[in-house]
C-alpha cells in the first residue's frame, strides 16, 4: 500500500514533465491559432490582438504554461477552437469508444495468444511450435493500419459481410448512459444495437489485436518454457502430481507474472496504435480526434488529449504494479 | 617488467566486438536470412533510378487504376506489371522509388537516435547523480507518451520534409537507447579493468569511448535492428496521415493512403505497397532476432 502511494506521488510530476513538452510542441508548430478562429470572418488586426490578449496567447511562454497547469488542475483544459466546446468534455464524450476498443482488442489478443501460446511452449519444437513462432515473427512486420485496410478491404467492401466504419449504424437509436455502447445497449435491452456495436467492433479489434497477439504469444511461450525447467516443477513432478494440475498450478501462474508486464507495455501500444487505426475505421475515440485536433491547429484540443493518453498510460502501469502483488505476494514484501 | 604488458602473446587472444558481431551474423541463419532481404531493399533502393521503368511522377489518365498483370483483368499491360494508381502513375515505378525514403529515414533515424540516447545513457550511467536523474526524469516522462502519437505530434510541429521526418523519429526513439545503455553502464563501471584503467590514469573520456562504449555495441545494435522495423513502420503511418515528407514524393504509406480511397475500385493500390513494408520489416526483424540470440542470450525473448 506504501508502496502504491509512492508511485502515486511519483507520477506527479510525469505528468507536470508531460504537459511541459507537449505545450512547447504545440507552440512551435507553425499556424496562428487565432487566425484560424477569425478565418472567413473579415476581423481585422485589433480585434485578432484583443482575441490574443483574452485568450491570453501575448504572455511569455512560461507564464501561459503555468496559467495552463493551474487551471488543468481543477478540470478546466480550456476551448476547443474548431468545436467550440470544452476540451475535457470533449475527451469525456469520446473515451468510451476508445476504451471499449482497447478491451475489446486485448480480449481478441489474449484469447488467441495464450492457447496457442501454451500449446507452443508444451509441444516445443514440434512442427505446431514452428508453425506459430514463424507465424508470430509474420505478424509482428505488419503494420497495423494496412492489416486494417486489408481487413476492410476484403471483409467489407468485397465480402460485404461486416461493416467497416464508424462505431455504430446512423439509424440504429441508443440511448447514452455510460458511453460505452455494449453497457449500454445491455442495460435498455437494446439487442439490435447490442448486434450492431459487436458487429463494428470485430474488424477494427481484429486488426489491432493482432499486433498484440504476436507479441503476447511469444511472451507466453518463453515464459512457460522458462518456468517449466525450474526446480519446483520437477519436484511437483516427482511427488507424483498429474500433469494437469502442475500445468494450472505451477507453471502458468509463475509464467504469468512476465506476461503481465507485457499486456501493460502493450496497452500503451494499443492506445497509440489507436490514433492510426481509429482514422482508418472512422472510429469516434479519441485517437481520431487528435489527429483531427492536430490537422485544425486546435493546440489546447492536442494538448488535452495528449495528457489524456499520458495519463491512461500513467495509470496502467500502475495497474500492472497492483497486478503483480495480486498474482506474486512475494513482491508485496519487498 | 614492462615487458609482459607490451607482449600481446602473453594474453589470451583478444577478438575485436566487431568481428564476433559478424560471426555471430554469419552462423545464425535467421540472421543472416534477415539480412538478405535488407541488403536486397537497400541495393533496390541505391538503384531505383535505374531499375524504375517509367517515372514514377508520370500520370497517364487513360491507364486510371489500371490492373496488375497475371489475373486476366482487361487493361492489364505488361509494360505495368503491378498496375497503374489513380493518377495512372505506374505502381511498380512508385514502389521501387518509394523504398528509398523508407530506407533513409529508418537508417538516418536509427543512426541519430541512437548515437544521441547511447550517448546520454552511458554519460548519465556514469556520473550518476545529478544528471543521471535528470535525464531519467526526462526519460519517464517520455515512457508516458504513446510513441507513435508523440511522433505525430513532433511531426506536425517540425512540418513536412525529410530530415524533419528524422529529427521527429529521432525525437520520440532516444530514449529506448539511453535506458539500455544506462543499464548496461551502471554495471559496467563497476567491473576491474574499469578500475583498472583508471588506476593507470586514464580519464573518463577515454574510459567511457575505449572501455564502457565498446562494451554496450552489442546490445545496441540488437536493439537498433529491431527499432529499425518500429522505424519504418512509424515513417509510413505518418506518411499515411499526410505528416511526412512532400506528398510529392512517392513514399509507401503514402501508396496506402491513395490507396485506401479507392479501395473500392482497385485492391491493389493498397496491397502492394503493404506487402513492401512488411517485407522489409520482416526482413530487419529477422536479422533483429537472429542477433540477438547469438549476440546476448539474456536479451531473448524480450
Amino acid at each position: 500500500m506504501r508502496y502504491l502511494l509512492r508511485r502515486l506521488v511519483l507520477t506527479i510530476p510525469v505528468l507536470f514533465g508531460v504537459a511541459a513538452v507537449v505545450f512547447t510542441i504545440m507552440h512551435v508548430i507553425p499556424g496562428d491559432p487565432v487566425q484560424l478562429m477569425f478565418a472567413g470572418t473579415g476581423a481585422n488586426e485589433e480585434q485578432r490582438q484583443a482575441m490574443r490578449h483574452a485568450l491570453g496567447l501575448d504572455l511569455p511562454l512560461p507564464v501561459q504554461y503555468v496559467n495552463y497547469v493551474a487551471k488543468a488542475i481543477r478540470g478546466d483544459l480550456g476551448q476547443s477552437i474548431h468545436f467550440k466546446q470544452p476540451v475535457l468534455n470533449l475527451i469525456l464524450e469520446r473515451m468510451p469508444a476508445t476504451i471499449e476498443l482497447t478491451l475489446a482488442s486485448l480480449t481478441v489478443a489474449l484469447t488467441v495468444s495464450f492457447p496457442i501460446g501454451v500449446i507452443s511452449a508444451l509441444k516445443r519444437y514440434t512442427l505446431i511450435d514452428h508453425i506459430t513462432m514463424t507465424g508470430a515473427t509474420l505478424g509482428i512486420s505488419l503494420p497495423t493500419f494496412w492489416v486494417s485496410i486489408l481487413l476492410i478491404m476484403l471483409v467489407a467492401v468485397y465480402l460485404g459481410w461486416l461493416p467497416g466504419f464508424g462505431r455504430i449504424t446512423y439509424e440504429v437509436n441508443l440511448q447514452r448512459i455510460t458511453g460505452f455502447n455494449l453497457i449500454d445497449s445491455l442495460l435498455t435491452w437494446n439487442i439490435l444495437a447490442l448486434k450492431d456495436t459487436l458487429a463494428h467492433l470485430v474488424l477494427p479489434a481484429l486488426a489491432l489485436g493482432t499486433a498484440v497477439a504476436t507479441f503476447t504469444t511469444r511472451m507466453v511461450r518463453s515464459s512457460m518454457l522458462e518456468v517449466i525447467s525450474q526446480d519446483y516443477v520437477g519436484v511437483a513432478r516427482a511427488k507424483g502430481l498429474g500433469e494437469r494440475l502442475i500445468l494450472t498450478r505451477h507453471v502458468l501462474r509463475n509464467a504469468l507474472i512476465p506476461v503481465v508486464t507485457l499486456i501493460g507495455v502493450q496497452i500503451g501500444g494499443l492506445l497509440g496504435g489507436a490514433v492510426v487505426t481509429e482514422t482508418i475505421f472512422a472510429w469516434p475515440g479519441i485517437g481520431r480526434l487528435v489527429i483531427q485536433a492536430i490537422n485544425n491547429r486546435d493546440y489546447l484540443l492536442v494538448q488535452g488529449v495528449v495528457i489524456a493518453f499520458a495519463l491512461i498510460r500513467v495509470a496502467i502501469n500502475l495497474l500492472t504494479d497492483v497486478l503483480y502483488v495480486w498474482i506474486d505476494p512475494r513482491i508485496g514484501h519487498i | 617488467m614492462g615487458e609482459s604488458l607490451t607482449q600481446p602473446s602473453l594474453l589470451p587472444p583478444q577478438q575485436s566486438e566487431l568481428k564476433r558481431i559478424a560471426k555471430a551474423l554469419l552462423l545464425s541463419k535467421t540472421a543472416s536470412c534477415g539480412a538478405l532481404v535488407f541488403a536486397l531493399f537497400v541495393l533496390v533502393a541505391i538503384l531505383a533510378p535505374v531499375l524504375a521503368p517509367h517515372d514514377p511522377a508520370l500520370q497517364d489518365l487513360k491507364r486510371r487504376l489500371a490492373p496488375p498483370i497475371g489475373l486476366g483483368m482487361e487493361k492489364a499491360s505488361p509494360e505495368f506489371p503491378l498496375g497503374n494508381d489513380n493518377l495512372g502513375r505506374d505502381i511498380l515505378s512508385r514502389l521501387l522509388v518509394g523504398s528509398r525514403v523508407s530506407l533513409v529515414v529508418g537508417i538516418c533515424t536509427i543512426l541519430v537516435a541512437s548515437s544521441v540516447g547511447s550517448l546520454l545513457g552511458a554519460v548519465s550511467g556514469f556520473y550518476r547523480g545529478f544528471l543521471d536523474n535528470s535525464v531519467m526524469r526526462l526519460v519517464d516522462v517520455w515512457m508516458a507518451f504513446p510513441s507513435l502519437l508523440m511522433a505525430i505530434a513532433f511531426g506536425a510541429a517540425l512540418g513536412p520534409g525529410l530530415a524533419n521526418l528524422v529529427a521527429a523519429l529521432s525525437l520520440t526513439n532516444w530514449v529506448v537507447y539511453c535506458r539500455i545503455v544506462r543499464a548496461e553502464v551502471l554495471s559496467i563501471r563497476e567491473k576491474t579493468y574499469v578500475l583498472s584503467a583508471r588506476a593507470i590514469g586514464a580519464g573518463d573520456l577515454r574510459i567511457v569511448l575505449r572501455h564502457v562504449l565498446p562494451n554496450v555495441l552489442a546490445p545496441i545494435l540488437v536493439v537498433s535492428t529491431l527499432q529499425m522495423g518500429t522505424v519504418i513502420i512509424a515513417e509510413a503511418s505518418l506518411s499515411f496521415l499526410g505528416i511526412g515528407v512532400q506528398t510529392s514524393v512517392p513514399t509507401w504509406g503514402g501508396m496506402l493512403s491513395d490507396g485506401r480511397e479507392f479501395m473500392r475500385q482497385a485492391w491493389w493500390l493498397a496491397t502492394f505497397p503493404g506487402i513492401a513494408i512488411s517485407t522489409v520489416v520482416l526482413g530487419v526483424n529477422l536479422l533483429g532476432d537472429g542477433l540477438r540470440d547469438a549476440l546476448d542470450p539474456r536479451l531473448r525473448n524480450r
